[in-house]
């Protein structure tokens, strides 16, 4: 099951329930945090299959936390799909360019977000 | 005696010669413009209207008294003439090129066309002309009376004769006539005045012929040797020493102004002029004349003294003497010498000063009221050369009012040489104009004010002898009793002479005005261009105003306006020639600078310039084709100003331009940021709308609780959403200024409590502890009150949302200090560090801390709120841990507010 | 060319000179040295001095305006001659 281990780190509790949520029935094992410093700590301590990135949250911030996960070996080949209410053209740029999995914006569809974290964890997707 | 209807009838056939002279002259000019009409020996001959009737009859008379004291009148002539290479022929060539029509057309033009100069100047010479024409008239009068006295000329000129005003009155109505027939026919003033020309030029040689006729008679019948003639002479030629002194030199310098000064002297020499070999012949051929003229004058003036009883009046030697010898035909030559010089300076005094009326009293007036008719372009025309003949009417019988209100008083005896020096108070400005670039407008007309009004008080009102205007008691007293005010010893200056202290004091206040004025005003660039033509004649006489001057008129506008004036013949043939041929809307500068110098040749060119003004659109004057014109030193002087100038201007456009980029990159930054804002903010809640609906679509066996929940999210996200929405339309409003609600009185306490009751179960969810303070009590302020706990809750949710202390605590106080109510929301957060302090308050910047409350507007708008209050809203500076922000709001005192609460409605703040 | 250049300037000096000569004569103190009550041929000194002052200016100006009449004259024969 650990494979299944979801974090979320989103700091606007509506959309991480809403996440939780879905998530959870496609599957997922679901861990939310809000505030990135706290992110940062558990992705370097727990291990997870995936992680949903929001970028505007308090403490460190989304960039930082993607360069942090690919500076670090151990953490290199996480999944991360970004998900951001900034939807322009240079955020994207720069999310592929920290090696970002996936950018999704928001508003998103849950089925285009259960889809992408199935892919990246190798599960068959479920109808929900 | 001579039978008065024999003169008469005399006089009228001279007269009708006279009129067939001119009729020809006026004919053959059509015909043949450069003709003998035009030839130097006319010009000159033209010229000698300097002699009047007061020189033919006068020069005997003070030769008589006073020996040479008559010769400095012509002395002063001679040497003005004989060096016309320094002045004459600058002036005449300005004269020429310029087209000007008048003495008062040439100073207006030169300093910018100024319509006031030209209007002071025309009444100046109208004052300093009259009584001269009435001296003409006198003498005219007085010489037909006398050579037609029944007792004889002899009884006659020895005793006081009552004038006779109705020779007087008819001799005036036949120079008008005259005046009026050959001298106001045309428009054009410098179309010459052929007709008028050869006729005085006919006078100028029988007025000489005469006198010299009666001086080789008189020098023929000398008996004995010449030592017994000038026996009898007046002790001044005998002992001449004394006739030498300051009177002579002022009267040799006053004449020598007086010749070109004089408004017919200036009409002959340089209205009529047509080219520079006139006035060199004239050089010469004038004081030739003069020199002839003057010739006989101490052998009569001797004869007579020797000849002629004791009493018999001097001024009438020329007459009486062939009288007394028996020789009527030659006393009747005599007579019509006189007449002549006489009906000469009559004649074109009026043409001369009628066209200054015209063209500087009564067309400015006319165009500044519009009284001019525009029925058709006939009737301007007739409207304009109505005002000529009038006004020679005007001022032949002004001339002929003085002569009859002064009657027999000695008044009218000097006049000539008071006439002389009024006129010359012109001078300054004609030789400054033409020599001088600085002179402006201002030190001309305030010098020439001043002139004027020291040559009236000095010399002009006093001539009177208490009769009109000046009682005899400021004369001998000065006015109002100021002994430093006599008008013989202006200032304490006694001892000299009248008319050379009223020359010394007039001119030399006037120039000294003139210079010290010039230097301390600035010309207007029309005024520039002026003196840079006028003192450069000889250097670009090819150079003309078109090349610098840059105006636009509509064609069929300016065809109207020559069409006024010019008449509908010329005004075709000019626009159908060269560039008026092109058929165009807008007028070429060449075309409106050829328009306006054919104008200024009929009206002058201040009235020209203000008609042609009238149609204009847009004027401009090049300075770098001004500067070109200016000297060389001037042009240093002047680029180097302008390249100073221009390169300031370059640094300043060039620093506004930076600066206004800088802005512009600024506010594009700004822009970028706050789409990019609103866009994340605005998608925040709809993510959450979104997934929610999703769900609720896809998971139709949901329990009802939860369905309910995710519901109540969707409703809660659609409103933050709207309330974002709303606040950026009021935030854009409020930018605008467009918000005007009313301001009642109101407690904030009120609005404070019910900012914190809306703010507490945030508080709770978000586990923050929210203090209440110590609180002020009751108080007043302006305000709206839903507004005020907005901008509270706000403040409030901020400090809970933003806290991420581990135990975190907002704390509100309210308090009144110094008359002050104030609240502080603090919190125990991450504080705002230094750098962001202001950011926050400006729209869409956003710090860190400002970052998640909606689009970063909730400060901004806050603060304005408050502002709009009359209150405050900025961070404390001094908080250890997190960030407290104070709000400030004046207090209402109660008084006041009673009166505030009566009329709320007026309070309502813009 | 230049020899009719140099004498016009000659001629233009005496015509700027002229007229201040003229004035110095006329005004004291040198008319004073003429002004003795002494007769020359029967007639006052001073009556010959003011008209042979006068006379001799007319005559310098008729001079002086036919040298500047022929120099026009030959300066546009010449300007003729340029153009033909």
């Amino acid at each position: 099951m650990s494979d299944r281990r979801l974090l979320v780190v989103e700091d606007e509790s509506n959309i991480a329930e809403a996440l939780s949520y879905v998530l959870r029935r496609a599957g997922f094992v679901v861990e939310t945090v809000s505030d990135g410093d706290l992110a940062l700590q558990r992705l370097q301590r727990e291990h997870f299959a995936a992680v949903v990135l929001d970028i505007m949250i308090p403490g460190t911030n989304g960039f930082e936390i993607l360069r942090a996960v690919r500076a670090d070996p151990a953490l290199a080949d996480l999944p991360v799909l970004v998900l951001t209410a900034r939807g322009q053209a240079k955020d994207r740029q720069l999310a592929e360019e920290l090696g970002a999995s996936a950018f999704v914006t928001k508003p998103f569809s849950n089925a285009e977000v259960v889809e992408r974290l199935c892919a990246f964890t190798g599960c068959s997707q479920q109808e929900s | 005696m001579l039978h008065a209807d024999f003169v008469i009838i005399i006089c009228l056939i001279y007269v009708a010669i006279l009129f067939s002279v001119a009729f020809a002259g006026d004919r053959k000019a059509r015909r043949n413009p450069g003709g003998w009409l035009s030839s130097p020996l006319v010009y000159t001959l033209s010229i000698s209207i300097y002699c009047t009737s007061w020189t033919f009859f006068g020069a005997v008379g003070t030769a008589a008294r006073d020996g040479f004291d008559f010769a400095p009148i012509y002395l002063g002539p001679v040497i003005v003439f004989i060096g016309w290479w320094v002045f004459l022929r600058k002036l005449v060539t300005v004269g020429r090129v310029h087209q000007t029509t008048s003495i008062a057309d040439f100073i207006s033009a030169r300093f910018g066309k100024h319509p006031g100069l030209g209007a002071l100047i025309t009444i100046v010479a109208l004052v300093a002309t009259a009584p001269y024409i009435a001296l003409q008239l006198k003498a005219l009068t007085d010489s037909y009376q006398v050579l037609t006295h029944p007792a004889g000329a002899i009884v006659a000129s020895s005793t006081i004769l009552k004038p006779d005003y109705s020779v007087a009155f008819w001799l005036a109505a036949g120079l008008c006539s005259f005046a009026i027939i050959f001298g106001v026919r045309n428009l054009n003033v410098n179309e010459h005045h052929h007709g008028v020309i050869a006729a005085i030029a006919v006078e100028a040689v029988v007025k000489l012929a005469a006198l010299l006729i009666v001086g080789l008679w008189v020098v023929l019948s000398i008996r004995g040797v010449p030592a017994e003639m000038f026996a009898n002479a007046p002790v001044s030629l005998m002992q001449p020493a004394d006739t030498f002194n300051v009177r002579w030199i002022t009267l040799i310098f006053l004449s020598g102004i007086a010749v070109v000064c004089l408004p017919r002297q200036f009409q002959v020499m340089v209205v009529e002029n047509s080219s520079e070999r006139q006035i060199r012949t004239a050089s010469w051929l004038f004081p030739l004349y003069l020199f002839l003229l003057c010739l006989f004058v101490f052998p009569i003036a001797i004869a007579g003294l020797n000849r002629l009883p004791a009493g018999a009046n001097p001024d009438l030697y020329v007459l009486t003497l062939p009288l007394q010898e028996g020789r009527p035909h030659l006393a009747l030559l005599a007579f019509i010498g006189g007449f002549s010089s006489a009906t000469s300076m009559v004649i074109i005094s009026s043409i001369a000063l009628s066209t200054m009326i015209s063209n500087h009293l009564i067309v400015p007036l006319a165009l500044r009221f519009s009284v001019i008719p525009s029925a058709s372009t006939q009737s301007v025309r007739r409207f304009i050369l109505n005002t000529r003949r009038a006004s020679v009417i005007f001022i032949v019988f002004l001339g002929f009012l003085y002569y009859w209100l002064s009657g027999t008083s000695s008044a009218l005896a000097s006049i000539g040489l008071i006439s002389f020096c009024g006129v010359a108070q012109f001078m300054p400005g004609i030789i400054s104009g033409l020599f001088w670039r600085r002179a402006s407008a201002s030190g001309v007309i305030v010098g020439m004010i001043a002139g004027f009004i020291l040559w009236a008080y000095t010399l002009f009102l006093p001539s009177f002898g208490g009769m009109f205007f000046m009682p005899l008691s400021v004369i001998e007293g000065g006015l109002l009793g100021i002994t430093w005010l006599k008008p013989y010893a202006l200032f304490g200056l006694s001892g000299l002479d009248p008319l050379v202290h009223a020359v010394f004091w007039s001119l030399f206040v006037n120039a000294t005005l003139l210079i010290g004025i010039s230097l301390i005003t600035e010309p207007t660039p029309l005024a520039r261009l002026q003196s840079a033509l006028f003192v450069d004649v000889f250097r670009r006489q090819t150079e003309s105003e078109q090349r610098i001057m840059r105006r636009t008129a509509r064609v069929a506008d300016l065809r109207q306006v020559a069409e006024r004036i010019l008449g509908p013949r010329e005004a075709v043939q000019l626009f159908a020639s060269g560039q008026g041929a092109k058929r165009t809307v807008i007028a070429s500068d060449d075309l409106l600078s050829q328009v306006e110098q054919r104008l200024a040749s009929h009206i002058g060119a201040a009235s020209a310039r203000s008609m042609v003004s009238r149609v204009v659109t847009n004027e401009t004057i090049s300075v770098q084709e001004l500067k070109r014109l200016a000297g060389e030193a001037e042009q240093i002087r002047a680029y180097s100003e302008e390249l100073e100038r221009k390169s300031r201007q370059v640094e300043e456009a060039a620093a506004e331009l930076a600066s206004a980029n800088r802005r512009l990159r600024e506010i594009d930054k700004q822009k970028d940021e706050f789409l990019s804002q609103v866009s994340h903010e605005v998608r925040t809640p709809m993510a959450s709308i979104r997934s929610f609906s999703d769900i609720l679509l896809h998971d139709r066996d949901m329990e009802e609780a939860r369905r309910e929940r995710f519901l109540a999210i969707i409703q809660n996200e659609s409103i933050r959403l709207t309330r974002l929405l709303d606040s950026i339309l009021h935030m854009n409003q409020m930018e605008r200024g467009e918000t005007a609600w009313p301001l009642e009185l109101l407690d904030p306490e009120e609005a404070l409590d019910q900012a914190l009751e809306s703010c507490e179960a945030l508080a709770h969810s978000a586990g923050v502890r929210l203090e209440r303070g110590q609180r002020a009590g009751p108080v007043q302020v302006l305000g709206d009150s839903d507004k005020l706990a907005q901008v509270f809750i706000n403040l409030i949710s901020n400090a809970i949302k933003h806290n991420a202390d581990t135990a975190p605590l907002v704390r509100v106080t309210s308090a009144v200090r110094d008359g002050v109510y104030e609240v502080r929301i603090a919190d125990n957060g991450p504080g705002i560090p230094p750098q962001e302090r202001e950011l926050i308050f400006i729209k869409f910047e956003r710090g860190r801390y400002a970052g998640r409350s909606g689009a970063g507007l909730g400060l901004p708008i806050s603060r304005q709120i408050v502002e709009r209050f009359g209150g405050s809203l900025e961070l404390a500076e001094d908080c250890k841990v997190g960030a407290e922000f104070v709000v400030r709001l004046r207090p209402v005192e109660a008084s006041r507010a009673r009166d505030v609460g009566e009329d709320a409605p007026p309070a309502a703040a813009k | 060319m230049s020899d009719l250049e140099s004498h016009s300037h000659g001629i233009r000096d005496a015509a700027v000179v002229l007229p201040f000569a003229m004035a110095a004569l006329l005004l004291p103190p040198l008319v004073l040295v003429f002004a003795r009550p002494t007769l020359v041929a029967g007639i006052p000194l001073i009556i010959l001095y003011i008209y042979s002052v006068w006379a001799l200016a007319v005559l310098s100006a008729f001079l002086i305006a036919r040298h500047l009449d022929l120099r026009e004259r030959a300066r546009r024969k010449e300007d003729a001659g340029v153009l033909g």
